[in-house]
């Protein structure tokens, strides 16, 4: 988090720099044409460090973010808390300019990423699975939801330097996860058993009803992921990225959870360009 | 860089929170109270505390008892009942409306949710209050009204055909525990002749079960078999057991011997609250009968349960199979009980009269099974049980 602040003073003093700039030109022409070529001595300064406009890029970052269903059911009353669950992602980009500003990115990286939540819930559709027994109905009260993910991502993205030191990324990416766990509790509340006409059980904070739906987790996920990144040093790059699913993470037969959920994790990290 | 964190975090939120949508209405439907608002209305029942009643969730049934001696069917003829139902949900008739009861009519009421997508029809009665039936034979039995019935319920029929549903037990509640089972393998079965050598037609069977994952999940390891007297609160069966089971009826003789028969084999292993084993410990069944005051110093209506069924002070006589010494073990023969009630505290013939104590019988595998302790398999047969009241 520490070089998010140092990053900030950086933008700021080169936002002065070109004001200066502006202020000292007396021959608008002369200015253009020295911006320019400024323009373009910077830009190959900040460019690949490599011969051939190609080269590597390997990123470490915290990921944050969560699995939410979107727009928010109207089951959903109040989110009391929201945690994620400390992620790491490690990985390998390659890249590749075709010209000045545009490129071509694609990478592997492994991730570890997850969320803690708890929200206050009125006639949520849920069932609690033990083995062969079940119970399923509306549930009016309190959910703590747990979810956990680990897998690898292959990201494709255009890049494109907006400025010397700044890229944009925009792609799309696949996920496929081999681990995955999605769990978690009710309480405070009362279930009504199959619909809301149902018979009505307590459930208290003393003997939570605990659910497990990891098994009902699809393997892969893919979505939009976009990044930024900015160049601190010649070959230290702070950068950011969002990936953005857009496949429901449950199976599709998979009916207890009514809504569609979605994995939506931001990764803020260190690159390293060889 | 705390701080930045928790920026993030706060930001996050505000983006999570702004959308959250408009609260949805109401999908519930219940009548939660119900209540006789006529000016005369301690005419139409037999105690004051019959006046107002609690509706559970499970019931769609709801009876008035009548005073024993009412005979002014006119009285019924208008009568005005107001309920306290789900928020948002609407009611038809409507609430405080005139509906006729005369002739022991059955007027149905229909709830329907504020969303308008569910409804729920209940269904309400007059009838005199009458001793419940202390001739207990377990002949009749049905399976519960559900779309996947799985359990039976026991019922007598009266003098008058009445059918009194005065026996409860705690089979609902292990429906929620375990849905897997079969019918066969619930804590309380009926047994047939064709099945078990009975004393006369059928019999009942109760049996510790196991309640599987789930049980174990809430601490509720077991599931002892009951059948007793009164209702159960299937609300409660998860949140506190103990107070889901709500013992006794109104009765009007005074009982003096509590007679019957039974078998019991205990269970191999006995273990406690947790699962451990209980090394040495033989597993018992409860057999007893409570005779208590229903109404507090006050006037408030008392019910006893799991909790204070053997020690509440309202107890006026108690009949109990008390320890291993008057407990036979073994199954192929039916050992015949017959124990007098043990008056603890005086009876007043007033109170007598007019419904003011509660009768409950109590049959139980095993002895510790509303605290989840006992033996898996611990079995028992009961038949032919009898109160003889003065």
């Amino acid at each position: 988090m520490k070089r998010i602040i140092y990053i900030l003073p950086l933008l700021f003093a080169s936002l002065i720099v070109k004001a200066q700039q502006t202020e000292n030109a007396t021959d608008f022409e002369k200015f253009l044409a020295n911006k320019r070529s400024d323009r373009t001595e910077r830009y190959e300064k900040w460019g690949p460090t490599r011969e051939g406009d190609r080269g590597f890029i390997v990123r470490a970052g915290y990921v944050i973010g969560g699995t939410a269903p979107l727009p928010i059911p109207k089951e959903i009353r109040k989110i009391n808390e929201f945690k994620p669950l400390g992620g790491v992602s490690i990985g390998v980009d390659g890249y590749k300019y075709f010209n000045t500003r545009w490129g071509l990115t694609g990478g592997l990286r492994f991730f570890y990423q997850g969320m803690h939540t708890g929200a206050d819930v009125k006639n949520y559709n849920m069932a609690i699975t033990m083995g062969e027994d079940v119970v399923e109905g509306r549930f009016t009260g309190t959910d703590i939801t747990d979810t956990r993910m680990a897998g690898l991502t292959i990201p494709v993205m255009a890049t494109y330097r907006v400025g010397a030191r700044w890229n944009l990324n925009l792609g799309i990416y696949f996920s496929s996860w081999f681990y995955k766990d999605f769990e978690g509790s009710v309480f405070n509340g009362y279930l009504r058993e199959g619909d809301p006409t149902g018979q009505k059980i307590t459930i208290s904070s003393e003997n939570p009803a605990i659910y497990d739906f990891s098994e009902n987790l699809n393997d892969w996920s893919y979505g939009v992921e976009f990044g930024v990144d900015f160049r601190a040093t010649k070959h230290l790059n702070v950068f950011g990225l969002l990936d953005w699913g857009v496949r429901d993470v449950f199976q599709d037969d998979f009916e207890t959870v009514a809504f569609k959920m979605f994995p939506i994790y931001a990764t803020i990290g260190l690159a390293y360009y060889y | 860089m705390k701080k930045i964190f928790s920026g993030l975090l706060l930001f996050s939120c505000v983006m999570f929170g702004s959308c959250i949508q408009n609260e949805p209405m109401n999908s519930e439907c219940d009548i939660e109270l119900a209540k006789i608002t006529n000016e005369n209305k301690e005419a139409l029942v037999y105690s004051t505390t019959e006046c107002q009643k609690e509706i559970a969730s499970s019931d769609s049934v709801i009876v008035f008892r009548l005073p024993a001696d009412f005979n002014n069917d006119n009285l019924l003829k208008e009568v005005s009942l107001e309920f306290a139902i789900t928020k948002g949900a609407t009611i038809f008739p409507q609430n405080g409306s005139i509906q006729d009861f005369s002739e022991r009519k059955r007027v149905t009421y229909t709830v329907t949710s504020e969303d308008k997508q569910w409804s729920r029809n209940y269904y309400v009665q007059f009838i005199p209050v009458e001793p419940i039936e202390t001739t207990l034979c377990f002949e009749n039995f049905e399976l519960e009204e559900s779309n996947n019935p799985k359990y039976y319920n026991w019922f007598e029929v009266l003098d008058d055909g009445f059918v009194n549903y005065q026996w409860a037990s705690g089979n609902p509640g292990y429906k929620i525990s375990k849905s897997s089972a079969e019918i066969s393998e619930y804590p309380t079965i009926p047994v047939t002749p064709a099945e078990f050598a009975t004393v006369s037609g059928n019999a009942v069977k109760l049996e510790t079960r196991e309640t599987g994952a789930f049980g174990a999940m809430v601490n509720m390891r077991i599931a002892a078999g009951n059948l007793f007297i009164g209702t159960f609160d299937v609300s409660n069966a998860l949140k506190d057991a103990m107070k889901a089971t709500r013992f006794g009826k109104p009765f009007n003789k005074k009982p003096v011997r509590f007679e019957g028969y039974y078998q019991f084999v205990p269970g191999n292993r006995f273990q406690d609250k947790k699962g451990k084993e209980v090394v040495g410990r033989v597993d018992e069944p409860d057999l007893y009968s409570v005779f208590y005051k229903n109404t507090d110093e006050n006037g408030n209506a008392v019910i006893l349960k799991g909790d204070d069924i053997l020690t509440h002070p309202n107890i006026v006589a108690l009949a109990r199979l008390r320890n291993h010494e008057t407990v036979r073990h073994g199954l192929g023969e039916w050992h015949y009980f017959s124990i007098p009630y043990d008056y603890l505290n005086d009876m007043d013939k007033n109170t007598l009269d007019t419904y003011g104590y509660n009768l409950t019988v109590v049959f139980t595998s095993s002895i510790e099974g509303a605290t989840f302790c006992g033996a898996p398999g611990s079995t028992l047969y009961v038949d032919e049980v009898k109160v003889i009241w003065e």
